[in-house]
């Protein structure tokens, strides 16, 4: 309170006689209460006191320092990445979930092994294309052990003319 | 040295600093513990336990409030605990009290007999209003700081002292 609230709460009250009654109530038990009477108590009360205090953490170890924690500076984040990673939590998940081979919600509807093998290169090719594919599944090393397994046994010269065939040189 | 250079050196294994410590404030948190209890010998048990729980407890003492209010806030807790402990019989409330059997201290002084009576009215007051009344008048802290020690707002602190006063003043027959 300033200088002057105080003048003017010390006029009210000299002018009124229920907040003069209400100041002396606070003032006078506090004023009773504030009163030392530790006059009956003297210095060897004190000092036995103290000793006793003493005497109970003697034996006690020293109150250990605390470990300072590394101070890390406090950066602020942006906001964006508070919602980033949830973001791309939920992308992960959906694309799981889209792309798994058995998915419902497959991008390319699984074609036949029998309807393939039927059809020519150039279709294979356009539908290669169109599926996005841009190379044919390779060839386990077992499927090629077959194909090779399945050739009739030719010459040199047979060979030299089936590769002219199909376009391969120099095998 | 003051009181953090003090703590600093006890915490390093100086006792004789927390000796001093104990000379500096015996006390003060007798005088406080007394007044909240309205019993001397049990108050003496409470600052003992009081400067051996600091010991224990003084690297938890931040710095950010007076040595002297953290004791405080140690002792209301050693003399609460301890009148937890002790207290199972019944109480009468004050207003309930024939007025010659409020405590009354034989062969004292006038102004013994007065404080002492006191004493025994403080002791009956609600914990709130107890506590507040005993920190500000006896402690000497400020509203702010009984605040903070008790966990209420310095507005409650203050109309808590009010009432505390009103009632004691109802009390001693002076209201």
């Amino acid at each position: 309170m300033n200088a002057s609230e105080r003048a003017g709460i010390e006029s009210h009250v000299a002018a009124c006689d229920r907040c003069r009654a209400a100041l002396a109530a606070l003032r006078d038990v506090p004023a009773i209460l504030r009163v030392q009477d530790d006059t009956a108590l003297d210095e060897a009360f004190w000092r036995a006191q103290r000793q006793a205090i003493m005497g109970a953490i003697r034996d006690l170890p020293a109150p250990a320092a605390a470990v300072p924690m590394p101070s890390r500076p406090f950066v602020r984040r942006p906001a964006w990445m508070t919602w980033a990673p949830a973001l791309v939590a939920a992308t992960a998940v959906l694309a799981l979930v889209t792309l798994r081979p058995d998915g419902i919600w497959r991008a390319v509807p699984s074609v036949p092994v029998a309807g393939i093998d039927g059809l020519d290169d150039p279709t294979l090719l356009s539908l290669s294309d169109l599926a996005g594919v841009s190379s044919p599944r390779e060839e386990t090393a077992i499927e090629v052990a077959q194909d090779e397994a399945a050739l009739p046994e030719l010459s040199d010269d047979e060979l030299d003319a089936l590769a002219q065939l199909v376009g391969v040189h120099g095998r | 040295m003051d009181d953090a250079q003090l703590v600093a050196g006890a915490i390093a294994g100086r006792q004789e600093c927390f000796e001093t410590l104990v000379e500096r404030h015996q006390r003060p948190v007798h005088a406080l513990v007394y007044r909240w209890l309205g019993d001397r010998a049990v108050a003496d048990e409470v600052v003992q336990a009081t400067f051996v729980q600091a010991y224990t407890h003084l690297v938890d003492f931040r710095g950010d409030a007076p040595f002297r209010s953290w004791l405080y806030g140690i002792a209301l807790n050693q003399a609460r605990t301890l009148q937890r402990d002790r207290r199972r019989e019944r109480t009468i409330p004050i207003d309930d009290v024939a007025e010659g059997d409020l405590p009354q201290v034989e062969g004292a002084s006038e102004g013994g007999r007065l404080r002492d009576r006191l004493a025994g009215c403080i002791a009956r007051l609600p914990p709130r209003q107890r506590t507040v009344i005993t920190l500000r008048v006896v402690g000497d802290l400020p509203f702010k700081e009984i605040a903070k020690l008790e966990g209420i707002s310095e507005n409650s602190a203050k109309v808590s002292y009010h009432h505390a006063v009103t009632r004691l003043r109802k009390w001693m027959g002076r209201g």
